[in-house]
């Protein structure tokens, strides 16, 4: 099979650049990586995964984005690319955000009493959603707004806002009974 | 509402959970890209050796072994060229992508879709390439039943075996390809919007 993109020994602005997004943004990769694979090994690949595309992209990068905005959209395109493909072998089918609305919950009425245990629940919510939406509700997490979210994912901002106002009232109601936070 | 957790502070429980290491050095970077590649190519390099000993047994069996007739032949021919058909596909279409290196030109909505895009046409390559073998295996069992008739039965039962292995292989690519294109739609329908 011909080699579509050869991997060079790494460019002059490549390490350095990857070098820093990996300082600034490795958190945030980690929790990227957090909301798409729940398998603790599997997660570990992802994440090297993650890495390894980042240390590639940045041999193409030409601040026609952010850093920020590329760092992202390679982690969550590398992380869709993971979820198609184990995607095949499993049988819980993923949920738009409008669908996950109208399912209830099975554990709502339980108390989510700790920070611990609100995290479980957020990453179990999380990591059922379709690509698409799972980008959304991520970048949200992270504080992004709908402009930033926008310029990452491709949809418009208006959908974008949209989305996030459905978000914030999934995460109400699920949270609603869900214990103090910070008691 | 006293036990009630809001969006922000969902928010903070987000980014205050505790994360692992989170950095992989250069020189681990640049190992794993070598193994990633070299992997590439052994998965390549199965598939072509699993081709060349089909094409060599049904070319020595077409074109060496004795008795055999006109039919025989031509379904030995024919799986020799659904096999270097399969090839030529493995060859330019690959089995994966080296990874995502252009991933950051592309917004996530277009990758998501080119990627399923791709998902769909292997879905779409496997019956096409289970299509190039099927038909020639068949006329291979019939011209060998009728050379060989003491054994007609069983190569019978064979050739329908395969047959009805292939149609449910067949059938179960069309429709996971349906179901990927009902995702492309989907997705299309979402960038109309915006």
């Amino acid at each position: 099979m011909p080699q579509k993109d050869s991997i060079p020994a790494g460019t002059s602005k490549q390490d350095p650049l990857y070098e820093e997004a990996a300082s600034g943004f490795g958190a945030a990769l980690n929790r990227l990586a957090r909301a798409y694979e729940a398998d603790p090994d599997k997660r570990r690949d992802l994440l090297q995964e993650i890495h390894l595309a980042l240390w590639r992209s940045f041999e193409k990068f030409d601040g026609r984005c952010s850093v920020r905005t590329w760092v992202y959209r390679v982690a969550h395109n590398a992380a869709t690319s993971h979820i198609i493909r184990q995607r095949r072998a499993k049988t819980l089918a993923m949920v738009s955000l409008e669908e996950l609305e109208n399912l209830s919950d099975k554990n709502e009425s339980e108390l989510a009493s700790d920070q611990r245990q609100a995290l479980d629940r957020l990453l179990t919510l999380v990591q059922r959603l379709k690509p698409l939406d799972r980008q959304v509700i991520v970048s949200y997490l992270e504080g992004m707004d709908a402009a930033s979210i926008a310029e990452i994912t491709g949809i418009s901002a208006g959908n974008v806002a949209t989305k996030i106002h459905r978000i914030k009232s999934i995460l109400a109601r699920r949270f609603h009974e869900g214990g103090r936070h910070g008691e | 509402m006293a036990n009630e957790l809001p969006p922000n502070d969902v928010r903070s429980v987000w980014q205050n959970q505790g994360v692992e290491g989170t950095k992989m050095s250069l020189d681990e970077i640049r190992r794993k890209a070598d193994r990633f590649r070299t992997g590439l190519r052994r998965q390549n390099r199965i598939a072509y050796i699993l081709l060349a000993v089909l094409v060599g047994a049904f070319g020595w069996i077409t074109l060496g072994f004795r008795p055999t007739n006109l039919i025989m032949r031509t379904g030995g021919c024919l799986v020799v060229l659904g096999c270097l058909y399969s090839g030529y596909q493995v060859y330019t279409r690959g089995g994966r992508r080296s990874g995502p290196a252009d991933a950051g030109f592309a917004d996530c909505l277009n990758f998501y879709r080119s990627e399923l895009e791709r998902l769909r046409d292997f879905h779409n390559a496997v019956w096409s390439r289970l299509l190039a073998v099927i038909p020639g295996y068949m006329v291979f069992c019939l011209g060998f039943a009728m050379a060989f008739r003491k054994g007609a039965l069983v190569i019978a039962a064979i050739a329908l075996i395969a047959l009805a292995l292939g149609v449910c292989g067949l059938w179960l690519q069309h429709w996971l390809g349906r179901r990927v294109q009902r995702e492309i739609d989907a997705l299309n329908a979402v960038e109309k919007q915006s």
